[in-house]
């Protein structure tokens, strides 16, 4: 048993659940919601941003192209299961050739 | 206020299953290939239920978990929503105590959607709809461990491509207006800097900082411009 990866899920656990609930009970102080969205929207923004960059294992040509056809897809169609499945397509044809 | 057409409640249905088994079934996957033992991959989608929060953690466990540069990119992650909540309840009338309590720890970035695309959806519909998907998200991932546990050596190492193009596609639709680009734009270039450098770990609170400050501040200077 993993006791530091049992607590850590735990508390990402009560963190998510947390986010969600304890502010909407305090609605009365959120009232320009729409104006919060832009703001919180950056945090989602730059932490996709850099996680993406940080888990590429190695930068190749074929990896490199492998995402930007994905990129294309994304802004397209806007669907993760696209996204991820023309990226997988593209390398798998990269790699087996 | 009219009460909701059972195809609005289907429609709501397809829209969730649509959005959550394909990307329950690459995180299940995904975490396989990247050898997290499944029992945290299920407690992962079970407990956490967060898309967004998933994969960071996985982000973090394929080059060592930092635990406090984890919960704060969690904590981050999860800020928007805390906006979510208010913003259904002031289209909607009577929410009540137990609403909150029982919809809001279900509440993700689809259901939300939903809800604020389906103003007609009741409170008790909301919370039908966010336990089927809370299902569906389980479902999806059970299928990718699955099927991940019987893939051979080269489908795993292929699958790790999935996790920097799942980020790809989890940001795409955020970045809407100018000061989103230069958000990602900076984050992206200051972590490949620190991941040409070698830095740890923790360094990736950094880029995720600067690239906040400087969207904020490009937002702050052009809102007039960008509005």
């Amino acid at each position: 048993m993993n006791y530091t990866l049992i607590i850590m899920i735990l508390v990402l656990a009560l963190l998510s659940a947390g986010q969600r609930v304890i502010p909407w009970i305090f609605y009365s102080r959120f009232k320009n919601s729409e104006n919060l969205e832009d703001v919180f929207n950056l945090f989602a923004i730059a932490a996709f941003s850099a996680l993406m960059v940080y888990n590429v294992q190695s930068l190749t040509v074929t990896t490199l192209v492998a995402l930007v056809i994905a990129l294309l897809f994304a802004i397209r169609f806007k669907n993760v299961g696209v996204t991820i499945v023309i990226a997988l397509l593209v390398f798998s044809i990269s790699t087996f050739i | 206020m009219f009460q909701p057409q059972k195809g609005t409640v289907l429609s709501a249905m397809g829209i969730i299953s649509a959005g959550y088994i394909p990307p329950g079934i690459a995180f299940g996957s995904l975490a396989i290939a990247l050898h997290v033992p499944p029992i945290y991959v299920i407690s992962l989608s079970l407990f956490v239920y967060s898309g967004a929060v998933q994969s960071a953690f996985l982000g973090y466990w394929s080059y060592g978990i930092e635990p406090v540069s984890m919960i704060l990119t969690a904590f981050m992650l999860n800020l928007r929503h805390t906006f979510y909540g208010a913003h259904i309840e002031s289209t909607r009338e009577n929410v009540r105590f137990r609403d909150i309590i029982s919809i809001g720890p279900l509440l993700t970035d689809e259901i939300y959607a939903v809800s604020i695309s389906y103003p007609s959806l009741g409170s008790r519909k909301i919370l039908a709809i966010s336990i089927y998907a809370y299902g569906n998200w389980a479902l999806g991932t059970i299928i990718g461990i699955t099927a991940a546990t019987y893939a051979p050596e080269i489908v795993l190492s292929i699958l790790a491509l999935a996790l920097p193009a799942l980020f790809l596609a989890l940001l795409v639709p955020k970045v809407k207006k100018g000061y989103g680009v230069l958000t990602a734009v900076t984050s992206g270039a200051i972590a490949l800097l620190g991941k040409a450098l070698g830095l740890p770990s923790y360094f990736i609170i950094l880029p995720i900082l600067v690239g906040v400050i400087a969207g904020g501040l490009f937002r702050l200077v052009f809102s007039g411009e960008e509005k």
